[in-house]
């Protein structure tokens, strides 16, 4: 089988041969290789950066998440466990997917202004920042309002 | 380059070292835009997704391993943009840009490789032979015309070609085969 496939592909290269000179193609234009070298060095940059500020942040995220657990190790379950925290017309189980899906987007939204190097103050397209962060900041204080209905603080 | 010259360059180039960025430019753009413009039929946009081909070499890199070739890596990357400019031309309806040779962002024979002393008659007729060629290219089915050009620019073999395109290798020959048969038939008795 497999000299088969050999042969048919020694076949095909031959009448490839053939056509080779028809399949020239233009060089790319030098201005566009330099326009491309120019971009490279833009997204390397970048990208140097924000692995720069991940290792930065990296024990940060670890003190957060410590002190987030010592928070919910503390919680005061009593009677009726955290369902007697809630509003009493306020699904338990609403309650906390709410708050699920506002922390996932409050982590999305910081991702993408991570991306977007705000943090950094640069400029990003069509002064788009500010409306950003507002969302975003937004979003936190929904996430955290969801919290602390369901902690009852 | 020998491949552990080019081992070298990639360790660099897995560390986002620019100068090292830059050589893979200089190494594998030639080859790169003439299978994105013989797959898209447009200058413009051939050296767009070069760009964009590069980009998101920078952005991978770190996660490229290298145990296979580099170059079916890169090419994939091309093919893909490629093609997923293909659909996205199919789904607003634009038919593919052919750019005429000499024409606005066409590939004028001075842009060709040299071929030595200038021909008039000689040149002419290449010219409108390429023409041809690029109009019949575009007439192929996709996945055939992918399979024909990627051979031709990337070097690659019909095994690797296979592996990249997610195919057995004996769908990968038939394709190039029905390609081949029908560029001859519409290029008549010139190839």
């Amino acid at each position: 089988m497999d000299r088969q496939f050999e042969q048919h592909g020694r076949e095909v290269d031959r009448r490839l041969a053939d056509l080779a000179e028809h399949l020239g193609a233009p060089a790319p234009r030098r201005e566009r290789i330099a326009a491309i070298k120019d971009a490279i060095d833009v997204e390397a940059r970048r990208l140097r950066r924000r692995e720069g500020r991940i290792v930065a942040l990296r024990p940060w995220i670890g003190a957060a998440a410590a002190l987030l657990l010592t928070v919910g190790l503390s919680l005061p379950f009593g009677p009726g466990g955290y369902q007697a925290l809630l509003a009493a017309d306020e699904n338990p189980e609403v309650a906390f997917g709410n708050w699920v899906a506002a922390l996932d987007e409050t982590g999305e939204r910081f991702a993408r202004l991570f991306d977007d190097d705000w943090c950094l103050g640069a400029d990003g397209p069509n002064g788009q920042e500010n409306t950003d962060v507002g969302d975003s900041l937004d979003s936190l204080e929904e996430s955290l309002e969801s919290f602390e209905r369901i902690v009852g603080a | 380059m020998e491949p552990a010259g080019l081992e070298r360059l990639l360790r660099r180039a897995r560390r986002r070292d620019p100068q090292a960025l830059h050589k893979l430019v200089d190494m594998y753009s030639a080859r790169l835009f003439g299978l994105l413009y013989r797959l898209t039929g447009s200058r413009e946009t051939a050296e767009d997704l070069l760009q964009e081909t590069f980009l998101r070499v920078v952005r991978m890199i770190p996660e490229y391993r290298h145990g296979g070739r580099f170059e079916a890596w890169l090419f994939r990357i091309a093919a893909n943009l490629a093609r997923d400019h293909a659909r996205r031309q199919k789904r607003r309806g634009r038919p593919v840009a052919l750019d005429g040779p000499g024409g606005a962002g066409g590939p004028g024979r001075s842009d060709l490789a040299d071929t030595g002393q200038p021909d008039p008659v000689g040149e002419l007729l290449k010219k409108e032979a390429e023409q041809r060629v690029s109009a019949v290219l575009q007439g192929l089915a996709e996945a055939e015309r992918e399979i024909i050009l990627l051979r031709h620019f990337s070097e690659l073999s019909f095994r690797e070609i296979a592996e990249l395109l997610d195919i057995p290798l004996g769908t990968a020959l038939a394709r190039a085969h029905r390609a081949l048969k029908r560029l001859k038939a519409a290029l008549g008795e010139e190839v």
